[in-house]
């Protein structure tokens, strides 16, 4: 547990505040400053009352001055220390959603796609966000408060030592109890969290569901496990709740017991001549100055935790994610074009899909992949598109290759798109023959705003055979030499599906395609035929 | 508003308010009394009086051994109160959720809703944990201060009002800016959330077509516009706080110069000006604290109105069923007459469809892809509400099971997709249903079978392991019709052939509809219609 959090703030230091070391080395020094001049500006104060009780006017207006001057100083500083750290929590709420971005982007396929997706969302809504509200907010609040405790400790050691050594005798005594209840309740805060996470991806399971989560009324059935994990929060925080009241206890003896103890002991000191009546008073207010913010301790120590529960999910969550290198073959300029596959052995989960598999093309051919449905022609695909890494064996594929899914994902945005995602610096002419070619014009142009209409999630829904023929003019749009076609017509009907074959035979001229099918008007395509 | 945020408290609001009003009553005696506390102690210590000395410190004691005892019971019943709002909110907005009608979630990006229910949700927790509560203290404490100090002296009194009136004045006009701005970031996290979604569900997609690069330029741009507006936020955070820490000081200075005055005009002494000068923290909590506080409360209020508008659409209605005819009833099960319908309003997808399908039959519906099959399939199933015409039920049997084109099957056990079907199921009616859609034969080789956890969408099985899956889900149901969009389409021939003779079978117990394109289905069909 030590090792975790302990990794956890390696992070938080070294990542974000160096990331952003403008704003957070210079927030940090302005809390310095601010927190002498604001002592200074008591002391200034303080003999500002002096002199106007005493009516000694030369001596008010002294002060005064001396005063207006501190007070811009103040005001200057405060600004500054506010923007800087407003600055660092949105600069790093920024760092972290693009460092997860990366990782989501560029992590082993087998990673991310085993993640809890309404978890990861809660961890980019609400982690981040409190981190970052923690740095702008709390954590200059608890650097200024640490900093003045020092500074005036110093102050009041150089000053009266033995005052200074008994007033804050407690003070350790009172940490420890502050941070052994902080330590307990601070055990909660992770799994309020993880439970959190769990919940909103159940939820987000339910909602991408949703048609069928109605249709056979399973709301109440699916919405348990929902309500079951927000009941876990509910039972965390109750526990919290009982630390987070002694918390407030203990926080008020941090402050009070000193208190307590000074004025029994300068009291003595005072009626025994040992100590003036001003040096007391003047204690007294430094004494106020520093311990009357530990009243806000707990709520900073409560956002504290509920920030390193955030970190950690966040460490947690990249952790869990391997990077990998991109691999894109490159397009090698006059070599041949060819897939080969030696001796290939992969696992997916604890099924052996192939063992010393074997397949060589090197002819711009259609190669036809046919077998029982689970038993790796999808996965084929994947390994020859570098999705997976075979066990054994390799995979050497020269040129570059586009492999279409059996369901094509829609993205966000126009048709045009959609499909010109494939080759972004292809013409709005080659998008809309591709999009032609696949037989996708006339739904294309029957739509609201024609090929500008925006599809995809939250955009209507498409049928099955248009989401395939998208697909399929991506497929035509690619410039890729190796096509990988994963069922490439199953939502189609028999009259678009003969013309699609057609795009296929000629293509097969110059392109190599696979195409992996159970159906026989796709068999009839192939020069070769691989049965898995 | 407001209102509404406390009713959300139910049965605990009196705790609530009794815990805030509690915490609120120990601030002030905290504030008023300690000074008197260590008024005697100064003076005790300059009068050389050791009992007026230990007397305050027994009094100044007394009062921290109050807020000792009282505060953590008051803390308690606060943060108790927020956990279980926080619930009872959380679940009643997850069960009003999915009875929102399914346009609605066909025209939300699903990273949207999410961010509500996370993002704007964290609001509302703000709100009843920490906003609710300081702006009640910060007011109560405040005006109670004043009071005090009306009573000790009302000149004085009436000089800290008029500043203190202009104080709040322009705290109004910054925290008012600062208000749009949270909306602003609040609606912009949003699209970060939609953004982020669509990275994770087309992972594979994305990786296949290389566009990484494109996709992190998204995520900057969208999380460069959060950073902008948190920026501008502060901007105004910051001068607001200054202006606050000028006029604390202006009002300081002039309280200090006026007491000054009074006394050298010998209307008061200068004890009083210390206490009155003194209780200027009290009323602080009013003219300087109140309006931060009150800023924040904005901000939150900013996420509560978005999750309350989610709230307040509109539940789909419910569609209430018509029946055929007892004649038709005896050899019908379902019937479409005239029916049309259009999603949008304007391009009709449906016109005057007619359709009968009998009684233990099989009737195919074929046509081109995107002429509306799976529509029909989802008006029957109520999920939409016909435009014109009428869907007529058999009196008898009218239960419904749904087998869709793209499996949706969810992040549980295999166990669970196929029983969720039907929640009165035994084991042995899950196990046979799966053995009637073919998923025994390669859960068997699984390594935890049935109990084998499957990820987001049901993804690390092949398609046609899924659409199988997803079969069985339906047979669970044991229903009067089954609904098949397209359930052959991911199968090889021998999956093919063992459902068709699964259908055949079951033709006995259900009638069933089947939509596909596949022209071999229709020698074991008894109808076919064509759109």
């Amino acid at each position: 547990m030590e090792q975790k959090s302990s990794k956890s703030w390696r992070y938080f230091f070294k990542e974000l505040i160096y990331a952003n070391k403008g704003s957070s080395f210079g927030s940090s020094f302005l809390i310095l400053v601010l927190s002498i001049v604001t002592i200074i500006k008591t002391k200034v104060i303080e003999k500002l009352i002096d002199a106007t009780s005493a009516f000694l006017w030369d001596d008010m207006m002294k002060q005064l001055i001396v005063l207006i001057a501190i007070v811009v100083v103040n005001i200057v500083i405060n600004y500054w220390k506010i923007k800087l750290s407003t600055y660092f929590g949105a600069s790093s709420s920024n760092y972290m959603k693009n460092s997860i971005c990366y990782k989501v982007l560029h992590s082993r396929y087998e990673d991310i796609s085993a993640e809890n997706r309404g978890d990861i969302l809660k961890t980019i809504n609400n982690d981040v966000e409190t981190v970052s509200n923690f740095l702008s907010n709390d954590m200059t609040t608890l650097l200024s408060q640490f900093v003045l405790f020092f500074v005036v400790l110093g102050y009041l050691f150089f000053e009266n030592p033995i005052i200074g050594l008994v007033t804050f005798s407690y003070t350790p005594i009172g940490m420890y109890i502050t941070y052994q209840i902080n330590k307990r309740m601070g055990a909660y805060y992770p799994k309020i969290a993880q439970a959190e996470g769990n919940a909103t991806g159940a939820l987000e399971q339910v909602i991408s569901q949703i048609a069928v989560v109605k249709s056979f009324k399973m709301n109440e059935r699916r919405l348990n496990k929902v309500k079951e994990r927000y009941m876990d929060v509910q039972g965390f925080g109750f526990a919290i709740s009982k630390y987070n009241g002694m918390m407030q206890t203990a926080c008020s003896m941090v402050y009070a017991v000193p208190h307590i103890v000074f004025y029994i002991f300068a009291g003595w000191l005072v009626l025994h001549n040992h100590l003036t009546l001003g040096a007391m008073v003047s204690i007294d207010q430094l004494l106020d100055y520093v311990l009357g913010p530990t009243v806000f301790f707990p709520f900073i120590l409560d956002g504290l935790n509920y920030t390193k529960a955030a970190i950690s999910r966040i460490q947690d969550f990249s952790k869990r994610l391997t990077l990998e290198e991109d691999s894109q073959i490159e397009l090698m300029e006059g070599s041949e074009v060819a897939v080969e596959l030696k001796e290939v052995s992969f696992v997916f989960g604890d099924k052996k899909i192939f063992k010393n598999f074997s397949l060589n093309v090197d002819k711009n051919s259609i190669t036809v992949i046919s077998g029982r449905s689970g038993k790796g022609k999808t996965t084929l695909f994947d390994l020859i598109s570098g999705i997976y890494q075979p066990n054994k064996g390799e995979i050497n594929v020269k040129g570059k290759v586009f492999n279409m899914t059996q369901d094509t994902y829609i993205f966000t945005g126009s048709v045009m798109d959609n499909v010109r995602i494939v080759k972004p610096d292809a013409s709005d002419e080659e998008v809309l023959d591709a999009l032609e070619k696949a037989c996708a014009s006339e739904f294309c142009k029957c739509l609201a705003e024609g090929y500008n209409t925006q599809i995809g999630d939250g955009n209507g829904e498409l049928s099955g055979g248009q989401k395939q023929r998208i697909g399929l003019a991506r497929v035509f749009l690619s410039d890729a030499q190796i096509l990988l076609l994963d069922e490439p017509t199953s939502s189609l009907d028999e009259e678009t599906e003969q013309k699609i074959i057609e795009q296929f035979n000629l293509m097969s001229k110059h392109k190599i395609i696979f195409i992996s099918t159970h159906r026989d008007s796709l068999f009839k395509l192939a020069d070769r035929r691989v049965e898995l | 508003m407001i209102t509404r945020i406390i009713s959300l408290m139910e049965n605990k609001k009196g705790s609530f308010f009794l815990a805030v009003t509690c915490f609120c009553m120990l601030e002030v005696l905290t504030s008023a009394f300690l000074p008197f506390c260590i008024k005697g102690i100064t003076n005790g210590a300059l009068q050389l009086d050791s009992q007026k000395v230990t007397m305050s410190v027994l009094a100044y004691t007394g009062v921290f051994l109050t807020w000792w005892i009282v505060s953590p019971l008051c803390q308690i019943l606060i943060d108790r109160n927020r956990y279980h709002t926080m619930r009872k909110f959380k679940c009643s907005m997850s069960e009003h959720l999915v009875k929102l009608p399914i346009s609605y979630f066909d025209n939300t990006p699903t990273g949207e809703i999410i961010s509500k229910v996370t993002g704007d949700m964290s609001c509302l927790e703000s709100m009843i944990q920490d906003n609710l509560q300081n702006v009640i203290r910060k007011l109560l404490g405040g005006i109670v201060g004043l009071i005090i100090m009306i009573i000790m002296d009302y000149r004085f009194a009436l000089i800290v009002l008029v500043l203190g009136s202009i104080s709040i004045y322009i705290t109004k006009y910054f925290t008012e800016r600062m208000e749009e701005k949270s909306r602003n970031l609040l609606e912009q996290q949003a699209n970060t959330s939609i953004d982020f979604m669509e990275m994770i569900k087309a992972c594979k997609s994305i990786r296949l077509l290389t566009c990484q690069n494109q996709k992190q330029k998204v995520i900057a741009d969208a999380a460069e516009k959060e950073k902008k507006i948190r920026i501008e936020n502060g901007n105004i955070n910051a001068k607001m706080n200054s202006i606050i820490l000028a006029i604390d000081i202006i009002v300081y200075l002039i309280l200090l110069f006026v007491g000054c005055l009074f006394v050298y005009h010998s209307w008061a002494n200068w004890g009083s000006i210390v206490a009155l000068i003194s209780m200027k923290s009290n009323t602080d909590m009013l003219f300087s604290e109140f309006p931060v506080e009150y800023g924040k409360y904005k901000n939150s209020m900013a996420g509560v109105k978005r999750l309350f508008a989610l709230y307040d659409l509109k539940e789909e209605e419910n569609i209430t069923r018509e029946y055929l005819t007892a004649e038709e009833g005896t050899r019908l099960a379902l019937k479409l007459q005239d029916v049309s319908f259009s999603y949008d309003g304007s391009v009709s997808v449906l016109q005057d469809f007619n359709m009968k399908a009998e009684k233990n039959k099989l009737t195919l519906i074929e046509g081109e892809s995107g002429k509306g099959k799976s529509t029909i399939i989802k008006l029957i199933l109520g999920l939409y509400k016909v435009s014109d015409g009428q869907i007529l039920f058999n009196q008898d049997c009218s239960d419904v099971a749904y087998v869709p084109q793209e499996a949706q099957l969810y992040r549980d056990t295999i166990y669970e997709n196929i029983s969720c079907g039907n929640e009165n199921a035994t084991k042995e009616e899950v196990y046979l249903a799966a053995k009637l859609a073919g998923v025994d034969e390669f859960v068997k080789g699984l390594e935890e079978g049935y109990d084998t956890l499957l990820n987001d969408d049901g993804d690390k099985l092949s398609g046609g392991q899924k659409q199988r899956i997803s079969l069985a889900r339906a047979l669970v149901k044991k229903s009067d019709i089954l609904l098949l969009d397209e359930v052959t389409s991911a199968l090889d021939k021998d999956n093919t052939d063992k459902l068709l003779e699964t259908i055949e079978h079951l033709k006995q117990y259900c009638s069933i509809i089947f939509i596909t394109h596949d022209r071999s289905i229709e020698r074991i069909s008894d109808e076919v219609i064509m759109l």
